[in-house]
């Protein structure tokens, strides 16, 4: 079975914000929502020894998202390959999900009514290309791909390095792995 | 930042609860502790203000949504915590008005439905309902895991408290203002098979003993909810979130410490306590008042403190990006860019 994933280097990743600008771009987004901002961390050390590191924030397409059960319409859900997306003419845009969801993934606009998120470009990744973050980004910070089949670049990634996910705690088992710089973890 | 809920939702969590906890009243009144005719038709004029509390609450949460049209989507799912918020307001509502068209019919000496049973069937399954309600307020902001300061399970049972408290201040309000029981049980020749001659004397006793009732349920419940407040503002300091401590400390000894202290606690509870242990007019008009201001701030102030629990730098990122930027926003998002060229 499918189930897909991404990968964010951390080491590659230089904050050029390319990715946000494409999907903007691709998915004709108003001028103040974004799915994956691209978030600074930083700098951190002691001169000359300073490091400034870029985190991209993303729907983390949980396995067990907080989104999904708290949405009172069913316009928010979830397919069998992971990705989790919004039905907009279904949408009643209450807003529980957004509250509900840790990560911020969620963006609602006024205008429109209902809720919005990035779907992993799922009009792309059906005909089989690459979400179009993961092909602007021409550091290949980001890597995309299905986590259960063992020969893919992403499972290949995953069992190779030390990765982190961003709340696991919070029990949502997030499907966005990021490979730290440095092998740093986070602050 | 990422706030999403306003005061349409503020209110309505306040409305929610207190006629829930007014419906919870009417029945434990009209049910359990003193089942009569009498009763029935004195509580008429509390299950109709709870019903209009519930309207106004619901009204406000449609009309703040997206697309209000699509609202009967809620129904549809199964497990999602605002749907059987709007079973359990419906079921509710629906009762509430089945008991009030009842009474109204049977008063009027038309009984549609002969059998008081209904009566009281109506309030109890109303009254259920509505408690389902006032507790479904806190579960609906304690469901949400990404918010820190409302994942609490103290904070339906604080939601639970403040609506019985602030449902039986009003109650008390309401009891014997319509459908002026005196009035309507003494003309016996014109309900000659329907209404037993009370007297009036009958009818005001009930009323003054009902009012009373409620008054002291109400000092109880105003304790109980300093109590619970509490433990609510004690658990967040102790949690291990900063997020929640932060908020804590805001509301404690932080910016929001005169409205916690000084409105909240002392105008809300401390204050109305104390006018209905003295009992008089101020105890009668001016408690239940400020008890139901009181209600109001702590939805607000919670609803207020919305804040999720942030990566590191994110606050930095999502500020900057608009800061200064909001002219040129606008402009964009008025299409204004657009057009121009």
């Amino acid at each position: 079975m499918t189930r897909y994933a991404m990968v964010m280097d951390q080491r590659r990743c230089i904050g050029c914000h390319s990715c946000t600008i494409a999907c903007r771009t691709w998915n004709e987004l108003p001028v103040d929502i974004v799915y994956n901002p691209v978030v600074s961390q930083g700098a951190t050390g002691i001169w000359p020894n300073v490091h400034l590191e870029f985190q991209p924030m993303i729907c983390m397409h949980c396995e067990h998202p907080a989104c999904v059960p708290a949405c009172p319409t069913g316009a928010s859900r979830q397919d069998d390959d992971g990705i989790v997306w919004v039905e907009p003419t279904q949408c009643m845009g209450c807003k529980v999900c957004a509250n509900a969801c840790p990560y911020g993934a969620r963006v609602y606009n006024e205008e429109e009514g209902f809720m919005r998120k990035c779907t992993f470009c799922k009009d792309r990744v059906r005909v089989g290309d690459q979400p179009i973050c993961v092909q602007t980004c021409h550091q290949k910070a980001r890597t995309f791909g299905d986590l259960d089949d063992p020969n893919s670049e992403v499972s290949q990634l995953v069992n190779q390095y030390y990765t982190e996910r961003v709340y696991p705690e919070l029990g949502t088992d997030p499907q966005i792995y990021y490979i730290p710089s440095r092998g740093r973890g986070r602050d | 930042m990422q706030q999403f809920w306003y005061w349409h939702i503020a209110t309505y969590l306040f409305l929610g609860g207190l006629g829930g906890g007014m419906m919870t009243f009417a029945f434990v009144l009209g049910v359990i502790v003193a089942p009569s005719l009498l009763t029935s038709s004195i509580l008429v004029f509390p299950v109709f203000v709870a019903f209009i509390c519930l309207g106004v609450g619901t009204f406000l949460l449609v009309f703040e949504l997206g697309q209000w049209k699509v609202f009967y989507r809620a129904f549809v799912t199964k497990t999602a915590v605002i749907k059987w918020g709007a079973v359990l307001l419906s079921i509710s509502m629906i009762f509430g008005v089945l008991f009030i068209f009842w009474e109204i019919t049977w008063l009027a000496g038309l009984p549609i439905i002969p059998y008081e049973g209904f009566a009281r069937a109506c309030l109890a399954i109303g009254g259920v309902a509505g408690a389902g309600v006032m507790v479904y307020t806190g579960v609906l902001l304690a469901s949400m895991k990404a918010r820190p300061f409302w994942n609490t399970p103290a904070l339906p049972v604080l939601f639970a408290v403040s609506a019985l408290s602030t449902g039986a201040a009003l109650m008390s309000v309401c009891v014997g203002v319509w459908p002026f029981p005196d009035a309507w049980l003494l003309n016996t020749t014109m309900y000659p098979t329907t209404v037993p001659a009370w007297g009036s004397g009958a009818a005001a006793l009930a009323c003054t003993e009902m009012t009373e009732w409620l008054h002291t349920a109400d000092a109880v419940l105003i304790v109980c909810e300093i109590l619970v407040l509490g433990l609510f503002v004690l658990l967040q300091f102790c949690a291990s979130n900063e997020t929640a401590k932060a908020h804590a400390n805001r509301w404690v000894r932080g910016s929001w410490a005169g409205i916690f202290w000084g409105l909240m606690v002392g105008c809300g509870l401390v204050l109305p306590l104390c006018l209905n242990l003295m009992g008089g007019v101020a105890g009668a008009i001016a408690s239940p008042i400020l008890a139901l201001a009181g209600g109001l701030l702590l939805r607000f102030m919670i609803v207020w403190s919305y804040q999720r629990r942030l990566m590191p730098s994110e606050y930095k990122y999502y500020t900057r990006e608009i800061q200064g930027h909001e002219p040129i926003m606008d402009y964009w998002k008025k299409d204004k860019y657009w057009e121009e060229i």
